[in-house]
């Protein structure tokens, strides 16, 4: 074989090799590595993205739809939220509290780790003062169920109370979830 | 082809010092100019280029007798395009924060890496290793690509000091740290490609400088003598 031939040919050689390595590594390492890092799930939604905002939500999946289980559901939404930092365990609960002094009051948790990290009012029929306590709180943030939240106050002292049945029926539930 | 000998360790040095690929033959310019934006960015792509060229050079020297210089041009471009291309998946798997185009104190190194394969320094390299035995390859390859590394991180060093008065870490996990030289006055023009030129063109003057001064008093030594 002459060396043109030769020349050509350990070429074409070497760029079948150099595909084949190269394809390889694609699927044997870096199509995994990429698949493990992008969670499951649906789109974030925008409450979701909100309340999680500091942690980067990447997907979520809803398991729990509570909205018409009547007007005792302490759980009103659950989904497992999947966060850019995929060590935590992450749950999003929009939650309605038993009866208090005048009414009820919804509000979102985030939970990480079984603890409640974030809280968001939404809405309230509550009196005014079990309402503004309750859009002004930040006592359930770091609540991991093994205390009482307490407000003092003629009538407000009866809406973290019927808050907090609903907050530890959120981690009860999460704690159960992988 | 008829191969000349010149020894792993005179290969080694001038490789490494009287024919740095920068600032003597003006190999890799393009890599010069873009990698010397940060200290850190020349330092991955001295390295990276130092284990490319090593490699490619290493696999023409052991196909030498199938070759041509055509073919061992082709053959070396070959071998780097799919050693950064590896590099790149690499990088996507285990360091992708480090990489990432979203976070401005991230490397460029998903720009940079593909330059490497076509990179004069390479190519050249790779074509002259057919006139060399396999031990002055080595030495040349390992002297070049340790200089064209040095080189980049000295005019890196300088580059983004001068540029920013300081000096930016990125680690794997993409957080950076900053070490601070100084505040107040910078010359941010020398983070502009007009930067990297101009460096490469002060440190080559003054690397020539030092050889020719060498070459002038050598043959004044022996008249002395």
């Amino acid at each position: 074989m002459n060396s043109i031939g030769k020349t050509t040919l350990v070429c074409c050689l070497a760029a079948v090799a150099a595909v084949g390595v190269t394809v390889g590594v694609y699927y044997g390492v870096t199509a995994p590595a990429i698949a493990a890092r992008v969670p499951s799930g649906d789109a974030v939604t925008p409450e979701i993205a909100a309340l999680f905002a500091e942690d980067h939500p990447t997907g979520v999946t809803q398991f729990l739809d509570g909205s018409n289980d009547g007007s005792k559901a302490l759980l009103l939404s659950g989904y497992r939220v999947y966060l850019e930092d995929t060590s935590v365990k992450a749950f999003y609960y929009r939650c309605r509290s038993e009866q208090g002094f005048g009414g009820k009051v919804t509000f979102d948790i985030g939970i990480k780790n079984d603890v409640v990290a974030y809280y968001s009012f939404v809405k309230s029929t509550e009196d005014e003062q079990g309402t503004n306590w309750a859009r002004t709180t930040k006592d359930f943030i770091g609540y991991d169920g093994s205390y009482e939240v307490v407000a003092t106050g003629a009538t407000v002292e009866e809406t973290p109370g019927a808050m907090q049945s609903a907050v530890d029926a959120a981690l009860k539930d999460a704690k159960g979830r992988e | 082809m008829e191969q000349t000998k010149k020894g792993f360790l005179a290969s080694f040095l001038d490789g490494l010092y009287f024919n740095n690929p920068v600032l003597s033959l003006f190999l890799g310019l393009t890599l010069a100019v873009l990698a010397t934006t940060r200290f850190q960015t020349a330092l991955c792509v001295g390295l990276l280029t130092l284990v490319i060229l090593f490699l490619s050079v290493l696999a023409v020297s052991l196909c030498h007798s199938f070759l041509n210089k055509i073919g061992a041009t082709i053959f070396a471009a070959i071998i780097s395009a799919c050693l950064s291309t590896l590099t790149v998946l690499l990088l996507v798997a285990y360091a992708p924060k480090l990489i990432d185009a979203d976070n401005e104190k991230a490397l460029a190194l998903l720009t940079l890496v593909p330059f490497i394969s076509v990179t004069s320094l390479v190519l050249v390299k790779g074509q002259e290793s057919l006139d060399h035995t396999l031990e002055d390859n080595l030495g040349d390859a390992l002297g070049s690509g340790i200089g064209f590394l040095l080189a980049l991180v000295v005019i890196g060093f300088v580059r983004e000091l001068l540029a920013t008065g300081s000096i930016t870490f990125t680690a794997l996990d993409g957080t950076a740290s900053t070490w601070t030289a100084w505040k107040g006055w910078t010359l941010s023009i020398l983070a502009q490609p007009f930067g990297g030129f101009f460096l490469v063109a002060i440190f080559s003057g003054i690397h020539l400088t030092i050889i020719e001064m060498k070459k002038h008093k050598a043959p004044v030594a022996e008249e002395a003598k």
